[in-house]
């Protein structure tokens, strides 16, 4: 449904060096070298530190960039030879707010989208009621959206990528920004779509959301795909534990590999495998080491992204 | 067809967002033409009036909204945002472009239907070759429209830096004569005068309303716009192409 082969990307920024002075020109390699197949139906989570790539792919994905090099393919079209017959089978919803215009209602704007994938005036009204109502937008259908609230944009957003009912659609970071109803008001619209068999890529920086909606993960780092698989796997595969974070009155003598770190009050926090918490804990006790707080974290995924993505549980911060 | 029409039904609801700006539209040149029409009422109505007015004013009209609606014309999307989505659509910056010149052809007949209702409220007839005057009109702003376009295709191509509203606006009202007759200018400007359509539109406007027939001028004028508009659908091409290219499509 959509293939990626050999995908890369490379921005050529020039840096600014004063008022007059023109700066040294920089490559930045956004993408290098991504391959990737998506499955019909497949709801995909796209994962990655700030900077990775991911909003640069879903772009060259919604033939808005293209790629320096490689090849993709959506529904079996050319994205790269035939961007306008791609764009009538994707439906996109860029990062933010700004993707609809504010002046207009929530009807008007559907109406315009619906019109420029070439509805006419009578199936777009029908079509933007029936979205409306699956994203809770009915009573709002002619205020401006500029008298709307973060999530309620969003949720318009992603009615308005739907207006020609197409079956791939492409989310940059949908609830980033929103309240946890708010969250839980565009999953219900996302899950709805996974049932119904919409072929999804959504880039997110949610891990509840990346273990909740996608039947499939893909993280990349640096441009590069680093882990693939469902949430599941991915959270095995990372030798993510539930951990059990202790806080501490003073300094222990702690064994290698167990992560410590300085707390701004002077206490101390360990981050210890649930599995190893008896030992460590008796460990602690005959040091004589005052125990403050025992935390469980549960978030797997939390966990499994921090260490695939190269930053453990904050190890370094011990050493100065 | 269906995206366009989509597109020039949001241009006429923008107006909707700022009513007095449709109410300055109707005032503002009828104002300007005020001292013009109280001096024809004391000294009688002459065939200077109508020409400053009639074509300086009005085509000057036709000019800065076609400037700022088509020229310009991505500002307001780029400032929204909403380049980006737009273009996640089966359509072309063309589109979008052409959308705003049929939206500003359509404020601009507003404006000059504003203005001849003043010129009746002073109890000054306009005797006009009505059809040749309105059509004249159009074809001048669908050169002008053209004409515009390439400008936009220049201005995404290499933003727009020195190249300001008002130093076009200005220039390009000095070179096709608009309150002047573009004979008069000094060879090398009368020379780029012959390169713009808006010269063209001015002058077999000019003589029509003086009773002559438009000859070649309409010729030169709709055969300009078009050169224009089949140069500015090349470079938006181009600039489209660039800018997906760069990533830096809506920057501005
Ligand atoms: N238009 C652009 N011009 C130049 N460089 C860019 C442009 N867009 C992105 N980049 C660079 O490409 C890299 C990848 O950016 P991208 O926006 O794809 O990351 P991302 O994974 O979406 O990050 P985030 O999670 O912060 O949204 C970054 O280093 C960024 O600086
Ligand atoms: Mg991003």
């Amino acid at each position: 449904m959509i293939t990626c082969r050999g995908v890369a990307k490379t921005y050529v920024v020039r840096e600014r060096a004063g008022l007059f002075r023109r700066g040294v020109r920089r490559e930045i390699d956004a993408l290098r070298g991504l391959d990737l197949e998506i499955a019909r139906g497949a709801f995909v989570g796209l994962l990655g530190r700030n900077g990775a790539g991911k909003t640069t792919l879903l772009k060259i994905v919604a033939t808005l960039l293209l790629p320096t090099a490689g090849e993709v393919e959506v529904d079996g079209i050319d994205a790269l030879r035939e961007p306008t017959k791609v764009r009538r089978k994707l439906g996109v919803v860029l990062a933010g707010e700004r993707t609809l215009y504010w002046k207009l209602t929530a009807m008007e704007n559907l109406l315009l989208f619906g019109g420029l994938q070439d509805l006419s005036r009578r199936e777009a009204r029908a079509r933007a009621e029936e979205l409306l109502e699956l994203v809770g937008l009915s009573g709002f259908s002619d205020v401006s959206v500029e008298k709307f609230s973060s999530g309620m944009r969003r949720r318009l957003a992603i009615a308005r990528a739907l207006m020609h009912r197409p079956p791939i659609l492409i989310l940059d970071e949908p609830t980033t920004g929103l309240d946890p109803h708010g969250v839980e008001e565009v999953w219900e619209v996302l899950r709805s779509l996974r049932e119904q068999g919409t072929t999804v890529l959504m880039a997110t920086h949610n891990m509840l959301e990346a273990e909740r909606l996608p039947t499939r993960l893909l993280i990349i780092e640096e441009g590069k795909l680093l882990a693939d698989g469902t949430p599941q796997e991915i959270t095995a595969r990372s030798g993510a534990q539930r951990m059990a974070v202790l806080t501490l009155g003073s300094r222990p003598e702690v064994d290698e590999g167990l992560l410590v770190r300085e707390l701004d009050d002077g206490s101390l926090s360990l981050a210890v495998p649930v599995d190893r918490l008896p030992a460590v804990l008796g460990q602690l006790q005959a040091d004589g080491v005052h125990l403050a707080n025992v935390e469980i974290v549960e978030s797997g995924l939390w966990e499994a992204f921090l260490r695939l993505t190269g930053r453990p549980f904050d190890t370094n911060e011990e050493e100065p | 067809m269906r995206p366009l029409l989509a597109l020039v039904s949001k241009e006429l609801l923008d107006l909707r967002a700022y009513p007095l700006d449709l109410l300055s539209y109707a005032i503002s040149p009828a104002l300007v033409v005020t001292p013009y029409l109280l001096l024809a009422r004391l000294f009688g109505f002459d065939a200077g009036l109508v020409d400053s007015v009639a074509v300086g004013l009005l085509l000057w009209y036709w000019l800065s909204t076609l400037l700022g609606g088509v020229g310009l014309g991505l500002e307001e999307e780029m400032e929204e945002g909403v380049v980006e989505t737009l273009l996640a659509h089966p359509i072309s910056v063309l589109t979008l472009l052409v959308a705003k010149a049929l939206g500003t052809v359509l404020l601009n007949l507003y404006i000059t239907g504003a203005m001849v209702a003043w010129f009746f409220a002073f109890g000054i007839p306009l005797l006009l070759p009505w059809p040749a005057f309105i059509g004249l009109v159009l074809l001048t702003g669908a050169g002008i429209s053209g004409f515009m376009l390439a400008l936009a295709a220049l201005m995404l191509l290499y933003k727009r830096t020195f190249f300001t509203y008002d130093l076009i606006q200005a220039s390009l009202g000095a070179l096709s004569g608009v309150a002047m007759p573009a004979r008069l200018l000094p060879r090398p400007l009368w020379i780029i005068s012959r390169a713009l359509p808006l010269s063209y539109g001015i002058e077999s406007v000019r003589r029509v309303l003086a009773g002559g027939g438009v000859g070649a001028d309409i010729g030169l004028l709709v055969g300009l716009g078009l050169v224009y508009f089949l140069v500015g659908r090349k470079l938006l091409t181009v600039a489209e192409r660039r800018m997906r290219a760069a990533g830096t499509t809506g920057e501005f």
